[in-house]
């Protein structure tokens, strides 16, 4: 398990992480959500090694993790945003520089490129030059460098900007494999749609702090609490209606026919007693579920909590 | 330990494909196949005129083309070595390689070598404009082997200074500007410094014992230049083994000494040690964490 602890670091006086908190277990892939500039990519360098952190913890299965050097670069896969890529080799030659750089050489080296080459799909084009190579090749190309020495934590950094259909279907492929040989994933991006269907948890981010985390289901439902709740009645709305506001836990009643949209205070066991309830006075319930959330609205309901409170 | 080395590999791969490369080694050679037929017809047709073979100006030949070369090597380092860790920033290519097992130590290396090498292939490329010399003898085989031994040593020193500014730098336009800064200074800044008490006209009144008069020591920043060392080398290889102490002690007042006396030993061991120096302070900015 990563466990991030405290974690601060300033650049010029202007503080960027701000006694940050984040938890990653073993076959987790955890998406770090934020706008631009809001430290996601200091948490990415510092756990890559390239960053020094001014103050905090990181552990890595409880002992910790930036102690030394080599033994933390072999645990790390690093992903910058722009991939690293150089331009002037073929794909072999660059497969080749990075397992040499991680000291993969022959044919032991060779296997193990061939093989993370054919994982993405990438093997017809070895003797390509990577300038004439698209994006999402040169993308699907990086993170077959990246799982060159088998790394234990994968930071990818802004993955999604600019992939295409066919990449982003791999990068998931890869990404579920590696999930199936518990490693820890943390992706970082702003893009929130393509998060959804990428990470299996998450964490907002803002001001160099982790506002809330955890598996993306158990987010969403924390923060959906406060979405209206939809019941559409095929039959006895006024009933329905007369048994709503009779609830405490009902907050306001808006109604469009027979679809009923109610601002509901209470748990999940509430709902369930709710809807009991309407079921045991006989009233016809085509639907009953709470308004879902995309990612964009809950990001943006933690962002402005936090404004608020601030 | 050399060939394995990935970054020197890579480098090489890299470079030896790119057209900057090709464009150097093109205009470094016929520049000096130029020099080198233009001061030949000119003792051939000295030859024809006289019908006496001149070998003075076989060794003037020969003093051009090796000066020509070595000056042209320098200038050419700095635009080599600009690039080599600053342009890894500028392509954001610099946080995949470092994140790698790749130590510091390493990156510099395999750096330095692939400029070696380049520098390596220049020389040897030149040989055949070189070997005019040997058209009417004169020349030895070891004086262009020294000469080229001499020019690879003194890359060595140019190489590590471009590549620990490029290793300091982010952007390979501002190392470039500051490698040929360095070079400046310690090729014609060093020249200046030691004559710049007669260029003040500040030298002393008092009457002055011939001979018997220390050596100042703003001399001795003399002892890291390159192409005063090279200068040095050349004409010791052509018989005048006192240029040193004749441009430093033009008005005899100075009294010989030990540096004097091994100046080329010395002052290639001064830039080996300004070499390695410059190669660690190259390897502590990679490894400053920004």
């Amino acid at each position: 398990m990563l466990e991030i602890k405290g974690l601060c670091k300033c650049y010029n006086g202007e503080s960027i992480l701000d006694n940050f908190e984040m938890q990653v277990g073993k076959g987790q892939i955890f998406g770090m959500i934020g706008a631009n500039g809001t430290g996601k990519s200091t948490v990415i360098k510092i756990l890559a090694g390239l960053i020094n952190p001014d103050q905090g913890r990181i552990l890595m299965d409880g002992a910790p993790f930036l102690s030394n050097v080599n033994t933390m670069k072999r645990m790390v896969g690093y992903i910058p945003d722009n991939f690293g890529i150089y331009e002037n080799l073929t794909v072999k030659e660059y497969m080749e520089f990075f397992s040499a750089s991680y000291g993969l050489r022959g044919l032991k080296g060779r296997d193990r490129w061939e093989t993370l080459l054919e994982w993405v799909g990438m093997t017809e084009h070895k003797d390509d030059f990577l300038e004439h190579l698209s994006r999402g090749m040169k993308q699907r190309i990086c993170l077959a460098r990246v799982l060159i020495h088998d790394p234990q934590l994968i930071l990818v950094d802004e993955p999604v900007a600019g992939m295409d259909p066919v990449t982003r279907s791999v990068v998931k492929e890869i990404l579920k494999k590696l999930k199936e040989e518990e490693k820890i994933i943390v992706v970082s991006s702003h893009v929130l749609t393509e998060m959804t269907d990428l990470c299996t948890h998450i964490g907002i981010m803002d001001k160099g702090q982790m506002l809330i985390q955890g598996e993306q289901s158990e987010v969403f439902r924390r923060i959906n609490m406060s979405n209206p709740l939809h019941i559409i009645v095929l039959e006895g709305q006024d009933q329905a209606v007369a048994l709503l506001k009779r609830d405490a836990s009902v907050q306001s009643i808006s109604m469009e026919g027979g679809h009923i949209a109610i601002q509901f205070d209470g748990d999940e066991q509430d709902e369930s007693n709710l809807l009991s309830t309407l079921i045991g006075y006989g009233i016809r319930i085509q639907a009953f579920y709470r308004e879902p959330g995309s990612l964009e609205s809950l990001f943006m309901e933690v962002t402005k909590e936090r404004a608020g409170e601030s | 330990m050399i060939i394995r080395n990935p970054v020197y590999i890579k480098e090489v791969r890299a470079s030896n494909r790119s057209h900057r490369q090709i464009s150097v080694f093109l205009i470094f050679n016929g520049l000096l196949a130029i020099a080198g037929l233009y001061v030949l017809g000119k003792i051939i047709r000295g030859m024809n005129q006289e019908d006496v073979v001149n070998y003075s100006m076989i060794l003037q030949l020969y003093m051009i083309l090796v000066t020509m070369e070595c000056s042209m090597l320098f200038l050419v380092l700095p635009g080599l070595t600009a690039g080599s860790i600053s342009g890894e920033r500028e392509k954001r290519t610099f946080d995949s390689m470092v994140s790698t097992l790749l130590t510091p130590l390493s990156i510099v290396w395999g750096k330095l070598l692939a400029v070696m090498a380049t520098v390596f292939i220049l020389l040897i490329s030149s040989l055949p404009v070189l070997s005019l010399v040997f058209i009417f003898g004169g020349i030895r085989y070891a004086d262009i082997l020294i000469s080229i031994g001499g020019m690879f040593i003194l890359s060595f020193y140019i190489a590590s200074a471009g590549i620990c500014f490029s290793a300091w730098g982010n952007r390979s336009l501002v190392s470039a500007i500051v490698s040929y800064s360095f070079l400046f200074f310690v090729t014609g800044g060093t020249l200046l410094i030691s004559r710049l008490t007669q260029i003040l006209g500040l030298e002393s009144d008092a009457v002055l014992v011939m001979g018997e008069q220390a050596i100042p020591w703003y001399h001795y920043f003399l002892l890291c230049n390159p192409i005063f060392t090279f200068y040095a080398l050349l004409n010791m290889q052509v018989g005048s083994r006192d240029v040193v102490l004749s441009f430093i002690n033009y008005q005899n007042e100075y009294q010989p000494n030990a540096v004097t006396e091994h100046w080329i030993f010395i002052s290639l061991i001064v830039q080996t040690i300004m070499a390695v120096i410059f190669l660690w302070i190259a390897i502590q900015g990679i490894k400053n964490k920004r």
